[in-house]
């Protein structure tokens, strides 16, 4: 294989990756602002059971969440869902892994929402009582003091750590390879055992890096269009 | 008739009992000071007038609408209180501006989220405002770029936008450096001149003195003495106040 066909057969795994990446952040983002407000509820059982997933989801490994996910429907109800996904996408539709990568994403979403909430959760509690207070002398509601005078406050904070969840969770996309998803690295490994060729396992970092490269600039400018205020 | 009512205020935190049984009542136009050593319950006082802390027991009347009563709960609910608040203006002794808006735009929020009228007639509004406490030349700048008596100053205009029956201050210059008091102070006494009813917590004894209408000292959450400032404090009654007084004094 020519370094180019070595190139886009990666390329084909990364993508993969980029759909897990892609995903996950656009369930995971918006996830995270209900288990937030619950983590903060002043209701104490809602308050516990979501303290309670918080410290499972976050206390056990991503691969474990990703094999329980997968099995569990069908080791507890005889009903393996992501096996009969994987093959029904691929006799309709010929797509592969499909039901696979259902349950990564799923596993993913949960899994950084519940990091996600943690950081919105520090980020809301770290704006001062001051500013409701401001805002209700000012007869305005809640909603109206969150929406207007909050979260832009919060958004400026949560920014840098957000950041560097978002840099992990492209990474953390190389576990999907627990279940045999086709992602980039699996590729690579593929090469390996059938081509013998070991070499583009270490040539798949250049793909992260390049877009971690990219990330980072976008990330780093975002921070910076929302610094034009200091709180 | 008194424009402000207040009636036997109690408010306690747990067991402590930070003000008890609190009466007075203000008249259109007029300017009260609070004065009293830390601890006292003034700020709780004013937090109470501003629904940020609602007292257990006692009513608070303004232009003869009770706008809450400790035993009546129909007063006491989210929406009540949201409204009833609009009869006070509160301004802090942090400022508490909002960082992401420009000063104009702490202004108008306010009026703009409250549907208070057009955009330009807010805006005008908050120019006025602006120009009011002298800084029409501020008007883009965002909180972080101004001094603190030009924040404080925004705060007023702020708190002015809404047209508050009273307007209520938490010592609005402890927070700030000696030299930036004056322009603070200038900008109440001006308010003073417009006949706005003014509830002042301040330790700036010399203001108290010469700009309000009615002093109250306060002292372990009762009001120890209150009359004009010439009574106060030329012939206190209770020897809380002369201790005060002369406490105050002998700092210098």
């Amino acid at each position: 294989m020519t370094f180019l066909e070595v190139t886009a057969f990666l390329f084909d795994g990364f993508l993969i990756s980029l759909l897990i990446f892609g995903v996950t952040l656009l369930c995971a983002v918006p996830l995270g602002l209900p288990i937030a407000f619950c983590s903060m509820s002043r209701i104490k059982a809602i308050k516990a059971i979501s303290k309670v997933i918080v410290w499972i989801v976050r206390g056990i490994p991503l691969m474990l969440q990703i094999f329980i996910i997968y099995y569990v429907p069908g080791l507890l109800f005889d009903t393996p869902i992501f096996s009969q996904l994987d093959r029904y996408f691929f006799i309709h539709y010929s797509i592969k892994d499909a039901g696979r990568i259902i349950a990564v994403l799923i596993a993913f979403s949960i899994n950084y929402a519940c990091y996600f909430s943690e950081i919105y959760r520090g980020g809301i509690e770290s704006i001062s009582k001051g500013q409701y207070e401001a805002g209700y002398v000012l007869g305005l509601t809640k909603p109206q003091i969150f929406r207007h005078i909050v979260l832009k406050q919060v958004i400026q904070r949560i920014v840098p750590p957000m950041s560097n969840e978002i840099i992990t969770l492209i990474k953390d996309t190389a576990l999907a390879n627990c279940i045999i998803v086709c992602e980039i690295i699996k590729q690579a490994k593929e090469l390996a055992a059938t081509k013998a060729m070991v070499w583009p396992l270490f040539y798949t970092g250049v793909f992260y890096l390049v877009f971690v490269g990219f990330l980072t600039i976008l990330l780093g400018r975002v921070e910076k269009k929302l610094s034009y205020f200091r709180s | 008739m008194a424009l402000l009512e207040v009636k036997n205020i109690q408010k306690s935190f747990g067991k402590t009992e930070v003000l008890k049984n609190i009466s007075f009542s203000l008249e259109k136009g007029q300017v009260l000071a609070i004065i009293g050593s830390s601890g006292s319950g003034k700020t709780t006082l004013l937090r109470c007038l501003n629904f940020l802390e609602i007292p257990d027991r006692g009513t608070i009347t303004v232009g003869g609408k009770t706008l809450i009563d400790g035993a009546d709960s129909t007063t006491l609910s989210d929406e009540a209180i949201r409204q009833n608040r609009l009869h006070f203006g509160l301004v802090f002794q942090n400022f508490n501006l909002f960082p992401q808006y420009t000063a104009l735009e702490n202004v108008t929020l306010a009026p703009t989220l409250l549907k208070k009228g057009t955009p330009e007639e807010i805006d005008s509004l908050g120019r006025r405002l602006m120009e009011q406490v002298g800084l029409s030349d501020r008007l883009e700048n965002y909180p972080f770029q101004l001094s603190g008596g030009q924040q404080q100053r925004v705060a007023i205009a702020r708190a002015l936008a809404l047209s508050p029956e009273v307007l209520c201050f938490d010592e609005p210059t402890s927070a700030l450096d000696p030299e930036l008091t004056g322009e603070v102070l200038r900008v109440i006494r001006g308010l003073k001149d417009k006949d706005t009813t003014m509830i002042v917590v301040t330790h700036e004894m010399e203001f108290a003195r010469n700009v309000a209408d009615m002093v109250i000292y306060m002292a372990d959450g009762i009001i120890e003495e209150m009359g004009p400032p010439e009574r106060v404090f030329e012939n206190p009654q209770s020897e809380k106040t002369k201790a005060f007084l002369h406490g105050a004094q002998s700092m210098f």
